[in-house]
């Protein structure tokens, strides 16, 4: 073989490289397509919006017809909130309700992975198994129980007795917090257990020897260790928070009008009857912004919690 | 920017009492190893405050000055509980140094006699005791013999368990037995009270008093159980209050009426079934005439043809495992759209959401997956599949209703993408020109590279080949349509004349379904893509050099090594989607609200609990929804945990 010939030979193995990419990158500039229109579409005036397709720039004399103007005037748009005002609520939901399910989850998953007790494992399975039961079974006593608590009328006996109190918490901020950070509970805890349960068993054994107490063995040797499972979460239980809203819609949607968080705000404005459809894609560029930075900064770690647990109810 | 404070302050108290409370209580429980004393005392300062911070709370007990004031303000409020803290405490203190066991239990009784000397004498007369000779006996004795078969049956000291019993059915005996109200300041009154009392101490502190000073191992058996509630205590109760106890109170408001009164039995979940809204069946003879039927039956014999065709290659009969998949799938697939689109309402449109969705989420996935796979700046690519990941479900309902589905009347220029290219196609392929040219071209050229692909794979593999050949059906179909009438959106008119056909994609029915799953697939791809692109560069590169070595193409290798290798990964990332669809709710809410036809489960239940507030058909139509997911979640959850 000369090395004319398999120079080449490289050259031919180089062009179908490229070539068997070709697939690839039409998908993913078609998978680009809705989201690259809405951006052209968010600076382009009402008229434009509704009378010709965001592809047909040319004819609304590109440099002079796009503006900021949609983005100027969805800030000023909306019946009961304002967008600003919609954008500090997800912020004031999303952070406590990723905050809150991290710390409790973090202690439990240590528990099962390293202290011994009666019973872990059946535990730790049931824990994992509640991953089955769906949102919307818990929903609806959920929302009874924040306006008056729990309570069981025992048969025969004729007694009520009061298993939660009622905290008076509907319409606020507080109760999206809760059912988050119990939804969040069972896949937190697993995804987290897998990993401090992987932690070397030697550093506890030397840590126990040294007179170490589970607090300090969790505070000073765990916690720093499991940074990256609990960015993973972090950044997943933020993009599911700041993007939901079955449950803000159902603890919110009736009664903490103030408390509206992007999502609901959105979904009004595009229920207007098309009244404010040309200020729609300003409006849901706005919402995606936060997630689509969290997402493309930390997409590492997101992605190293998507495949630790793919599995999330 | 006031309320962020507000919410962050509020935040920041909440986070950091809960913090407190539990590194205080990981403190306390520290010192169990350390200094049992200390940890002796401090427990039982708390409880003896405690207790006796909830006797004074619910005045049972006078207190040594009658002012009054608001809590905990006034200092005579925490007279009692420092008494019971010193109590307590001190008791809990000496215990924890004394080793002879006559003397524990002297110091033990001493304790909790006092403190009982001491409720006795200062219980409000309100609360004076009439002691009644049935209960008196009945209850600690039972109890007693139940605590004793109990620890019998543990293996444990039988009389730790008679006195603990005995010490619960006496104040059950007592204090549950009746309080005099007529004659409280009778001297009969005041001796019984005070009998009841010293017994009770008597029994508590005799039960205290036959405990040993925990040696090591009983130290660290007590430090690692209970800290083990501290750890796992938050979570567990996270978990009850928010998961376990909504799901039964759910359940229970299933079988009640909608105003959650009455006990009705199963009649929500009848009516479920019984409405036609949710349960159609009644146009399903429409299914026989569907014009996708011929191409299902097509596909199935080119199935059963292949199967035959590469039964005899491996001389095994019949064989359905290699390229008679293909056409089986697009059989399949088929098969159920023409199904689903004829048997309607709710129940049969989320099977359809969880059919469509997870067939083509995965198999859209795994194709850009492997695609990706080795491509120059494959990240990049894959990062624009994966960015609907992050855009919330509303978020993109509303950009696939603007962007793509926007209908607009015929005589309009369509402004969103599939109308216009739909509209342009009936344009450009009703009449002769150019563009009806490069169509038919297009499809022609499609249908020649797959005939040329039938004769270069012909000698090597007859069933392969097959298939090439089988796949040249729907171009030369296509072509055969632009020739004669044309495809595209186009209506012809009364007149003769031909106008443009947009289609009504999001309120069309019952099409409007597939369009809304669209957005969900375009989700869930990256999703699929992710876990699968992992799962195909973790197989092992030995196998798939020493393939090369034997001589087997690309294909060959995805097929028959790669696609083995991570079919359990295509099952995970499967069933995850399936439950994901199960629950769909936001893209049917923002762009149909379930009109058109387009009603899913857990939009019926929202509208029905929420909107209409009917909890008892709500309740039914989760449960129902918990239902259908459980098998999943079931088999989901076996494997990790045989995994974990």
């Amino acid at each position: 073989m000369t090395i004319a010939s398999s120079k080449k030979g490289r050259a031919i193995d180089r062009f179908y490289g490229a070539l068997s990419s070709v697939p690839m990158w039409i998908f993913a500039l078609v998978w680009l397509v809705p989201t690259f229109g809405l951006m052209i579409n968010s600076f382009r005036p009402k008229d434009s919006q509704r009378n010709s397709g965001w592809w047909t720039l040319e004819a609304d004399g590109l440099g002079e017809r796009l503006s900021i103007q949609g983005y100027r005037d969805v800030f000023e748009a909306g019946t009961t909130n304002t967008l600003g005002q919609s954008l500090l609520n997800s912020a004031a939901i999303a952070l406590p309700a990723t905050i809150i399910p991290i710390a409790v989850a973090a202690f439990a998953a240590y528990g099962f992975a390293w202290i011994d007790f009666k019973g872990r494992k059946l535990l730790f399975i049931s824990v994992v198994a509640i991953m089955a039961i769906p949102l919307q079974v818990a929903l609806i006593p959920l929302l009874k129980m924040y306006v008056g608590g729990a309570h069981l009328t025992l048969p025969f006996l004729e007694k009520t007795v009061t298993l939660v109190p009622g905290w008076g918490v509907q319409g606020q901020p507080i109760s999206v917090w809760l059912t988050h950070t119990g939804f969040a509970m069972p896949f937190a805890i697993f995804l987290l257990h897998n990993y401090i349960v992987s932690l070397p068993k030697d550093i506890f054994e030397s840590a126990r020897i040294d007179g170490a107490d589970h607090f300090t063995i969790f505070w000073r040797l765990v916690l720093p260790l499991s940074i990256p499972v609990l960015a993973a979460f972090a950044i997943f239980q933020f993009l599911w928070t700041w993007n939901d809203y079955l449950i803000a819609n159902t603890m919110l949607g009736a009664n903490g009008f103030e408390h509206h968080p992007t999502t609901i705000f959105i979904a009004n404005l595009a229920g207007d009857f098309g009244k404010n459809e040309h200020l729609l894609p300003a409006a849901a560029f706005v919402q995606a912004f936060v997630p689509l930075c969290v997402f493309f900064g930390l997409q590492r770690f997101f992605v190293r919690g998507l495949l630790a647990g793919s599995v999330k109810g | 920017m006031d309320k962020v404070i507000s919410t962050l302050i509020s935040v920041g108290i909440a986070v950091g009492g809960f913090l407190a409370l539990w590194i205080g209580a990981n403190l306390i429980f520290n010192q169990v190893r350390k200094d049992f004393s200390r940890f002796s005392v401090i427990v039982g300062s708390i409880l003896g405050a405690a207790f006796m911070a909830i006797i004074d709370g619910n005045s049972l007990v006078t207190r040594a000055t009658a002012t009054k004031g608001e809590w905990p303000l006034k200092a005579d409020y925490l007279v009692w509980p420092v008494v019971g803290a010193l109590i307590v405490g001190g008791g809990m203190f000496a215990l924890s140094k004394v080793h002879d066991r006559p003397k524990r239990f002297l110091i033990s009784i001493a304790t909790f006699v006092g403190l009982s000397l001491l409720i006795a004498f200062t219980l409000k007369t309100g609360w004076r005791l009439r002691l009644k000779t049935v209960p008196l006996f009945i209850w600690p004795i039972a109890l007693a013999a139940v605590g004793a078969a109990t620890n019998a049956l543990r293996a444990r000291n039988p009389l730790h368990g008679a006195l603990t019993g005995g010490f619960i059915g006496w104040l059950l005996g007592t204090f549950g037995g009746g309080i005099n109200a007529q004659n409280a300041s009778s001297s009969t009154a005041i001796t019984e009270t005070l009998i009841a009392c010293v017994v009770a101490g008597i029994l508590l502190g005799a039960r205290v008093g036959m405990t040993h000073v925990p040696n090591l191992v009983t130290k660290a058996k007590i430090d690692d159980r209970s800290r083990a509630w501290i750890f796992i205590g938050p979570a567990v109760a996270f978990i009850s209050v928010m998961l376990i106890l909504p799901t039964i109170l759910t359940i229970i408001l299933s079988v009640k009426d909608n105003k959650g009164d009455q006990y009705v039995g199963l009649d929500n979940y009848r009516s479920v079934f019984r409405d036609d809204d949710n349960w159609d069946l009644s146009s399903l003879s429409g299914l026989f005439t569907s014009s996708i039927l011929p191409w299902v039956g097509f596909f199935l014999l080119a199935a059963i043809g292949l199967a035959v065709l590469l039964g005899r290659e491996t001389k095994q009969g019949i064989n359905f495992g290699g390229a008679p998949i293909f056409p089986l799938i697009m059989a399949g697939g088929l098969f159920s759209f023409a199904f689903f689109t004829h048997a309607r309402g709710t129940i049969f449109n989320n099977l359809w959401w969880v059919v469509g969705v997870t067939l083509l989420a995965t198999s859209l996935g795994l194709a850009v997956a492997k695609f990706a796979d080795g491509a120059k700046f494959e990240s990049v690519a894959k990062s624009f599949v994966f960015m609907p990941m992050a855009i919330s479900m509303v978020g993109a309902s509303i950009v696939w209703r603007l962007i793509m589905y926007q209908a607009r009347n015929e005589a309009k220029p369509q402004t969103g993408v599939l109308n216009a290219i739909w509209v342009w196609l009936g344009d450009i392929t009703t009449t002769w020109g150019l563009g009806r040219v490069v169509v038919l071209a297009i499809f022609l050229g499609a249908a020649a590279a797959l005939i040329y692909a039938f004769i270069r794979a012909l000698p090597n593999s007859t069933s392969t080949a097959f298939l090439y050949l089988v796949l040249t059906a729907p171009p030369l179909w296509i072509a055969l349509r632009t020739a004669t009438d044309g495809i595209g959106g186009y209506v012809i008119k009364n007149n003769g004349s031909i106008a443009p056909g947009p289609i009504n994609f999001v309120q069309g029915p019952p099409f409007n379904n597939f369009w809304l799953m669209l957005i969900l697939i375009w989700i869930q791809t990256g999703f699929a893509m992710v876990i699968l692109s992992a799962s195909i560069k973790s197989v092992p590169d030995d196998y798939l050099e020493a393939a090369s070595m034997d001589g087997a193409t690309d294909s060959q290798k995805f097929w028959r090594i790669t696609l083995p290798q991570i079919l359990p990964t295509i099952g995970v990332v499967a069933t995850t989607i399936m439950v994901n669809v199960m629950k769909v709710f936001d893209i049917v809410k923002v762009t149909t609200n379930g009109q058109f036809g387009s009603q899913v489960l857990a939009n019926a239940m929202f509208q029905q609990a929420f909107q209409f507030g009917n909890s008892g058909t709500g309740a039914a139509l989760a449960v129902m929804l918990f239902a259908f997911i459980l098998p999943i979640m079931v088999l989901n959850i076996s494997r990790l945990t045989k995994e974990a």
